[in-house]
């Protein structure tokens, strides 16, 4: 049988997430521009140090969902697409996806650091510092889905993965299920330090100094390292894919626990609106640790409201972490909103969209007056 | 009158699913669309649900246009779609609750609700199975009083006990008042014949 030479039903991109790249860019841009404002280069170059990486774990699913995640691929699960296609097509959209959050992450970058007056050399330096984490993603986030494709299915009793599995998964999520908690956050952490030494090389020559010689080498050996993840990839998913996306599905359907979900909030239950309800029964369920990201907004933003000092840039960094943090997960809601919108097109029900944008911009809202409290009080 | 279409027409590109149709369902009657593939059964059955917009023709719903009013013509209104796909998160207990208050009718009590579906009321009902998931979604469209059940397949995956429950709930509905549409397949016309209903049927329209 010929192999078909394209599957544009793997290929598909998702228009959900679009805008999630540039909104962590301008968080990025920020915090860069608040902190270089008060401690100047170093602090510019540990922000992006910190940041990148997070930004980039923000807008990981976006680009790497290709490989185990997209309904297209248990869609096409039972056609004969050899692994090593489906990973060619599911890399070179997370190569794509990356570039592009890249290239949005190097302007928020620039546009940060303008206010500081960065000579070109010290602004070029930063830009390569963030480059250099970009790069190293490369290799490691299809690395990170490779490994979840390996030890994301039932691995034999007693096995070493079976352990792991269950040490890991705390007994409240399915074993199966486990290595997806992990992997996003492993692969960029991976990234972060391969692009380490990198990043010290590109600084110390910025600011003059020689290239030292166990630098040299250490990058020489994270680039080796980068690339033989690179290269184990796709052996890794091959292995996997086959059984790895049915567990993901099942554990997509139970949400990665058991059948049956804690119940509601009261407050939750006690909301008339059945249309709002459902909303919110879906933020609390599909995403994680709702409250806990709640309290901890509000808390942080009572706390800084409260504060007698001026305003620093670590402060605002930290609101518009938690604020992102709020506000992040809930992008989940956009990936069921079609089945939602299907559900109660033919209900008599208004939208509930405007009210649930509201509800979730309103602990943002609060944030950002308190923000607003403490420049007022220290101008005045 | 509880369903009143007239001169319904639908185009997709160039092609005619719908030309011109044009059908009314009185209270207790039920009318069963029957024919080929294309024909635009659940293309018809779409645009009374608001889920397909026709080109020309208007449909009224318990006398309220469902174009001009929406709202009112779906208060009337109780749809189940050829596939079911429920929200993601909720479980069966939650998505009757979710109906109940939409229709303004009582929650319903676990003795009131299907019996293969009480012992998974707690459960997600994305873990349902697909014949589990329509008896769920036809449980919560039969809540409180309604003018028209609009039914694509509805026995589509649905075994022998659940066939029965649906028939048995409709007969009760069509008791009081409702009507019926549905789309089936022949295979399905001898069970259907217990709502005595009128068959319908679509001829592909000339392209």
């Amino acid at each position: 049988m010929p192999t078909p030479r394209r599957h544009a039903l793997l290929a598909e991109v998702p228009p959900v997430h679009a805008a999630l790249p540039v909104v962590a860019a301008a968080l990025v841009a920020l915090a860069i521009g608040a902190g270089a404002r008060a401690s100047g280069l170093p602090a510019a170059r540990s922000l992006v140090f910190a940041l990148v990486p997070a930004a980039l774990l923000v807008t990981l699913h976006v680009r790497t969902s290709g490989f185990l995640h997209d309904d297209q691929l248990a869609a096409t699960l039972p056609l004969p697409i050899a692994p090593a296609r489906r990973f060619g097509l599911a890399a070179a959209r997370h190569a794509r996806g990356l570039a592009a959050a890249m290239l949005w992450l190097l302007g928020g970058i620039a546009l940060g650091a303008a206010p500081l007056g960065l000579g070109a050399p010290a602004l070029c330096g930063l830009l390569l510092d963030a480059l250099a984490v970009g790069v190293a993603s490369l290799a490691t986030e299809p690395f990170g889905a490779a490994v979840a494709a390996r030890l994301g299915r039932r691995q034999p009793p007693g096995s070493w993965a079976e352990q792991l599995q269950h040490k890991l998964g705390g007994g409240w999520t399915l074993p199966e299920a486990v290595v997806h908690l992990y992997a996003p956050a492993g692969s960029l952490g991976l990234a972060g330090l391969l692009a380490l030494p990198v990043q010290l090389a590109i600084d110390r020559a910025v600011d003059g100094h020689a290239l030292l010689v166990g630098l040299g080498a250490a990058m020489l050996l994270a680039a080796a390292i980068a690339v033989g993840l690179r290269l184990a990839a796709p052996v890794l998913y091959r292995g996997g894919v086959f059984e790895a996306v049915p567990w993901l599905r099942e554990a997509m359907r139970t949400l990665a626990g058991p059948p049956v979900p804690e119940r509601a909030s009261r407050w939750i239950a006690a909301v008339a609106d059945p249309a709002l309800r459902l909303v919110l029964l879906q933020h609390e369920r599909l995403t994680p640790a709702p409250r806990l990201r709640l309290v901890l907004l509000l808390a942080t933003a009572v706390v800084l409201a409260l504060r007698g000092t001026p305003l620093s840039a670590g402060e605002v960094g930290l609101a518009l972490a938690l604020c992102a943090l709020w506000l992040v997960p809930a992008a989940a809601l956009l990936r069921h909103g079609a089945v939602r919108r299907a559900a109660l097109a033919a209900l008599p029900v208004r939208s509930p969209t405007t009210r649930a944008r509201a509800l979730l911009a309103a602990p943002v809202a609060v944030m950002l007056a308190s923000i607003a409290i403490r420049v007022l009080r220290g101008e005045a | 009158m509880p369903l009143s279409i007239a001169g319904v027409t639908k185009r997709y590109g160039s092609r005619t699913i719908l030309d011109g149709v044009t059908l009314s369902l009185a209270p207790g009657e039920t009318v069963v669309l029957r024919g080929p593939n294309g024909t635009g059964k659940s293309t018809l059955l779409g645009c009374v649900c608001g889920q397909v917009v026709p080109d020309a023709g208007t449909i009224a719903i318990a006398g309220f246009d469902l174009r001009s009013a929406p709202l009112q013509a779906r208060r009337h209104l109780r749809a189940l779609p050829q596939e079911v796909e429920l929200p993601a998160g909720i479980t069966g207990r939650e998505w009757l609750e979710i109906h109940a208050d939409v229709f303004g009718a009582p929650r319903p009590s676990d003795a009131e609700v299907d019996p293969q579906l009480r012992p998974l009321l707690d459960h997600l009902a994305a873990t349902y199975s697909v014949g589990l998931r329509r008896r769920l979604a036809f449980a919560a469209i039969a809540l409180g009083p309604a003018a028209l059940f609009v039914l694509d397949e509805p026995f589509a995956g649905v075994d022998t006990d659940g066939r029965a429950r649906i028939l048995e709930v409709l007969q009760a509905r069509l008791g009081d008042g409702a009507a019926v549409l549905l789309a089936a397949h022949d295979h399905e016309l001898g069970e259907i014949e217990r709502l005595s209903p009128r068959i319908v049927a679509l001829a592909p329209a000339a392209a």
